[in-house]
């Protein structure tokens, strides 16, 4: 990460201006391993602001993928904190400028279900799941909007 | 000027940032070179 993702300006930037950057040495920290649950590196775990874990992330990620999953942590903090009009926006942003990433069927579901939230509007459930359907019939993010 | 990320070492000052800013924490375990 350190050689290959990190330095890249957009990454840089986009941790800079949205997170705290903590740094945890593997080899020594083992308190905040064992707080953690963590057994391997690099792993990188999302917070809230109180430090509440919401996301995580294992192995190492080259930039244009690292920067999606930055987005996505964002949004399901948002979601999880229930701050869902951001976390949508977070989630579209996702769908609409990394339209070829692996994370937009998530983004699709995490976008219908905090439109919903907002709204109050099942239609969003519904868009969502028609989305999923047509353009990523067999993702488990789809799967996951049979009920709708 | 490029941007540089400032690692933080203390859980305490990155609280207390996370708090004063608002800002979500990225906790990254790594295994120094």
């Amino acid at each position: 990460m350190d050689a290959v993702t990190y330095p890249v300006e957009y990454v840089t930037d986009y941790i800079v201006e949205n997170f705290i950057a903590w740094r945890a040495d593997y080899d020594t920290e083992t308190a905040l391993l064992r707080k953690f649950n963590v057994n391997w590196t690099p792993t990188l775990v999302f917070l809230d602001k109180k430090g509440i874990e919401h996301y995580r992330l294992l192995g190492f990620l080259p930039p244009e993928a690292f920067i999606v999953h930055l987005i996505l942590a964002r949004g399901r903090i948002a979601f999880e904190t229930s701050g869902y009009a951001e976390a949508a926006g977070l989630f579209d942003r996702i769908v609409k400028e990394y339209p070829d990433s692996e994370q937009v069927p998530q983004a699709i579901y995490f976008r219908g279900v905090s439109r919903m939230k907002v709204t109050k509007d099942d239609s969003n459930l519904e868009e969502a799941a028609e989305e999923l359907k047509k353009a990523f019939p067999d993702s488990e993010w789809t799967m996951r909007t049979n009920p709708w | 000027m490029a941007k540089q990320i400032e690692w933080l070492a203390g859980e305490e000052e990155v609280m207390e940032l996370a708090n004063k800013t608002g800002k979500a924490i990225l906790l990254d375990f790594f295994k120094p070179a």
